[in-house]
């Protein structure tokens, strides 16, 4: 059975650094954290009703009136949540690898320094 | 000696703590760590290019720009539509960072040419705020209004104003007039910082829609999207930056992608509509080229030999 050092100490250390490197795999590799964001999104909500409008028309549409045209492609509008390595700012931008592996890293370290010390001592 | 339980508890604790703070550290240091420093002092750059023409001035609603006369005696006026959908990004490919920002607060106007040439646009002039652009980051986008940046208290707007159309290509068996698709190179005067530069926009997309059940789902009136892709190299505009040329967390050069959608009526006359993300989903905005209908706002054009 695992000791509630061993727990606190290495264990959950551990487990906050692979699931904050995880998270960040997950969510697309950023740099930084990225929130969405209420004007992206209104933004985003015009996309389809523009396309469907300005759409060219296709030989079906059109009964072969007209060729489809190569629309240019617009940059898409990113507003997902990206958990980053860095943090981007405060309150919730403040989420990231590094605010969390950090204080992870040295309780871990602590933790195994600690474990290491114990078995030497009871070596001797 | 042997420690107490106590006393190893107690230190513990401190260690705890002392990593609480040094990430708490770290965490309010960052943003002053990533205080831009501009490799130059800030400073009003001259207009490498003088204005070719008195600029527009913003009409008193703050939703449109002052069309002058002379202009608007040359054709149908489409005016921009400011706090829809998205009408200019901008993408910075740097090695360290990819950054996208997009802005829906852009005024302006274009002046369509004639019914039989409508895509020849007689004159246009766009004003971007700067403050309206968004990245998805709230505190990048209060950097990009600072001096070392885009110095939105000097300069408030990033401005263009087109001068010409040239190579206007209608689309191979483009037959409606409702439905009215050109390509074209758009040739203007892209101001940023103060600095103004002449630049060329090919293959640009310029489509007309009569006015219709589909279009009234946007904007009311006949509507005229203009999309184009093209670059700009800031260090042209007098933005130099460590985190462009040191960095690399921005690039030098930015990729903008216009989507500008005008109608015939004025922003300040539009009916208010709901946003498309409130209306049900079971009734889909209807594909204009499927069933076009509405009263054309051209003349079908001559057919050509």
């Amino acid at each position: 059975m695992i000791s509630r050092r061993t727990l606190f100490g290495i264990h959950l250390p551990a487990t906050i650094i692979v699931s904050a490197v995880g998270l960040n795999l997950a969510t697309g590799a950023r740099v930084f954290t990225s929130l969405p964001d209420p004007d992206l999104a209104s933004m985003q909500s015009y996309e389809s009703a523009i396309d469907a409008v300005f759409r060219d028309p296709t030989p079906a549409d059109a009964k072969g009136e007209q060729s489809p045209t190569a629309a240019s492609t617009p940059t898409p509008i990113d507003n997902d949540f990206h958990f980053g390595w860095l943090p981007s700012g405060f309150s919730l931008g403040a989420l990231s690898v590094l605010t969390f592996a950090i204080p992870a890293a040295i309780a871990l370290g602590v933790g195994l320094a600690r474990r290491n010390s114990r078995t030497t001592n009871s070596n001797k | 000696m042997p420690q107490r339980p106590t006393q190893r508890l107690a230190r513990a604790n401190t260690l705890g703590l002392c990593s609480v703070a040094l990430a708490a550290g770290l965490l309010l240091a960052r943003p002053a760590l990533a205080q831009p420093k501009a490799t130059e002092p800030a400073r009003a750059e001259k207009p490498a290019t003088a204005p070719s023409a008195a600029a527009a001035t913003i009409a008193p609603s703050g939703k449109s720009l002052v069309i002058p006369d002379a202009l608007k005696a040359k054709g149908t006026v489409y005016h921009a539509l400011p706090g829809g959908g998205r009408q200019a990004s901008f993408l910075s490919d740097a090695p360290f960072e990819k950054i996208t920002g997009h802005s829906n607060a852009i005024l302006g106007f274009a002046i369509a040419g004639p019914d039989t040439d409508p895509a020849n646009l007689q004159g246009g002039e766009w004003l971007l705020p700067i403050n309206s652009l968004r990245t998805g980051n709230s505190d990048r986008d209060g950097h990009l209004l600072k001096p070392e940046w885009l110095d939105a208290t000097k300069f408030p707007h990033l401005r263009f104003r087109l001068t010409s159309v040239q190579n206007i290509t209608p689309l191979t068996g483009a037959k409606d007039p409702a439905l009215r698709t050109s390509t074209a190179t758009l040739v203007g005067e892209m101001t940023i910082k103060g600095v103004a530069k002449s630049i060329t926009i090919p293959n640009a997309t310029i489509r007309l829609r009569a006015k219709s059940t589909a279009t009234a789902a946007l904007a009311d009136g006949d509507l005229l999207f203009i999309s184009c892709k093209f670059q700009l190299t800031l260090s042209d505009f007098g933005i130099k930056h460590t985190q462009i040329t040191g960095a690399k967390k921005v690039s030098n050069t930015i990729e903008i992608d216009t989507q500008l959608l005008l109608a015939t009526v004025a922003p300040e006359e539009q009916k208010p509509r709901e946003t498309p993300a409130n209306k049900p989903a079971d009734k889909p905005a209807a594909n204009p080229a499927s069933k076009p209908s509405g009263v054309p706002i051209v003349k079908p054009p001559a057919p050509k030999p």
